[in-house]
């Protein structure tokens, strides 16, 4: 945020029906670092598998790119519904959306259609904008009622998205005869807050997922989406890695990382030797290294997490690419930092300029990267697919 | 004689490690019996020996503070034996 009045966490948990490979819901964020803007589509595909996925992935990548080129929200709701392809059994389009577009200042404009409704949580309750409702009319005649609605975010608000594979869950069943409904989802959101008022947007995402799966009795009946965006007070991270061009910035690099709010890493051999020299503090490597694939991590007080530089920064890159989702399986010296990393929204990266003439030598057995583009690399994952706040420094 | 007298520190800097470095830090497990009490092995951030230009001769590895070049499980034990 331009005014960094608050920090927005988002993520998002989907579960695909039983028996099905594909989930036919799709939600997709985007940020848009020029303006501070993240906008946020959710949408609900007719049916389920391959083309319910179809149908709502080409929803959500439309309303993404036109909500971006601020194209009105009426044009873009209108396009999308004459795009969509009409189901030739059922004789209807279609699938649902949920558009979220929330400016520098925390302004936010919400776009509903046909899915459950978007759920704001503030101060302990929910508050329910004023909604405009439209009836927009596609080419084939066909209604449809969007509504409209505006608010300025707050700190602490929480917002809830989900399809309707969370609201209907249980149906039929002898304790939701229709299903969970909003007002069950509502119950439990309340009840999970009080009891956890600091929970994260992706805790709060899978309980609600994972409770919805146990109305229905362990396997869903429809896919299942949820969408928890929390504005928070930010959680700030540092990475120190590599040495400073000049020498005489070795102080200045030490002073940086001692004196920084949160948490710390430092990735590197001869960085991890420099500041401990500055700081005058003891280096210790521990060699019960877990990862044969890795060099060892090393410990010095008031540091989160001291590991080798280029090979585990490569690891972290390939890690973070892979991952399907915000879940990190193992404890090596990489997945310790993907996990530290994930767990912070605001990082610093300080990135050493200095070459390491050891490492140029073309007859080694192994890809050693340059580290600025490594750094480079990870923070644009950390930054689109991860939704993170990034700034690299060189020195 | 139970006391550890020989101390084994391994450079764990990435170029001695993907060197060979790594297989040095089992070297725990190779140690024969009569020497398992009486060495200590430690890992060390880089040394820095291996900016030298045109002198590759990774993995570094100092034993009680003197620096063996090139060094390998078998030579360690080598050495040290002859310490004796």
């Amino acid at each position: 945020m331009h005014n960094r009045r608050f920090f927005i966490e988002a993520e998002t948990c989907k579960e695909s029906k039983a028996n099905q490979k594909v989930c036919g819901d799709a939600c997709s964020s985007r940020k848009i670092k020029e303006e501070d803007r993240l906008i946020t589509v959710l949408s609900d595909g007719l049916g389920s598998g391959v083309k319910a996925n179809v149908l709502a992935t080409m929803t959500t990548s439309m309303a993404l790119q036109f909500t971006s080129k601020n194209d009105p929200l009426e044009r873009t709701a209108e396009f999308i519904m004459n795009t969509l392809p009409i189901d030739p059994k059922r004789q209807i389009s279609y699938s649902t959306f949920t558009i979220l577009d929330i400016n520098c200042m925390g302004e936010t404009k919400v776009v509903e259609y046909d899915n459950p409704e978007l759920l704001i949580f503030r101060n302990g309750d929910f508050f329910a904008p004023v909604k405009t409702k439209q009836v927009l009319s596609g080419s084939d005649q066909r209604k449809a009622k969007v509504y409209y609605s505006s608010f300025t975010l707050e700190k602490e608000d929480r917002m809830i998205m989900v399809s309707d594979g969370i609201t209907q869950s249980g149906i039929g069943s002898a304790r939701f005869p229709f299903g969970w409904e909003t007002k069950g989802l509502k119950t439990y959101i309340k009840q999970t807050l009080a009891q956890n008022p600091n929970m994260s947007a992706h805790q709060l995402a899978r309980k609600i997922t994972y409770r919805a799966q146990s109305n229905d009795a362990g396997s869903f009946r429809d896919d299942a989406t949820c969408h928890v965006i929390y504005c928070r007070e930010p959680r700030r991270l540092m990475i120190a890695t590599g040495p400073p061009f000049h020498e005489q910035c070795d102080g200045l690099l030490a002073e940086r990382i001692s004196n920084f709010q949160g948490k710390k890493i430092i990735c590197g051999g001869t960085t991890s030797k420099i500041i401990s020299r500055e700081l005058n503090k003891a280096l210790e490597v521990d060699i019960n290294n877990l990862d044969p694939f890795l060099p060892p991590t090393a410990t010095m007080e008031g540091i989160d997490l001291i590991t080798e530089g280029i090979l585990t920064l490569g690891k972290v890159m390939s890690v973070l690419e892979q991952m399907p989702s915000n879940e990190v399986k193992g404890n090596g010296p990489a997945e310790k930092m993907v996990k530290l990393l994930l767990s912070c929204d605001e990082i610093t990266l300080l990135a050493g300029t200095k070459v390491n003439n050891a490492h140029q030598d073309p007859n080694l057995p192994v890809e050693l990267e340059i580290r600025r583009n490594v750094v480079k690399k990870i923070a644009s994952l950390l930054e689109e697919k991860f939704l993170k706040n990034i700034e690299i420094e060189y020195l | 004689m139970t006391k550890t007298n020989h101390t084994i520190k391994i450079c764990c800097g990435t170029m001695c490690y993907i060197m060979g470095g790594a297989e040095l830090h089992l070297i725990r497990e190779h140690l024969p019996e009569s020497l398992q009490d009486q060495v200590k092995v430690e890992g060390i951030s880089c040394l820095g020996l291996c900016e030298k230009e045109g002198d590759s001769q990774h993995p570094y590895v100092l034993i009680n503070n003197e620096v063996m070049p090139k060094a390998s499980i078998q030579k360690i034990i080598q050495y040290i034996q002859n310490l004796k």
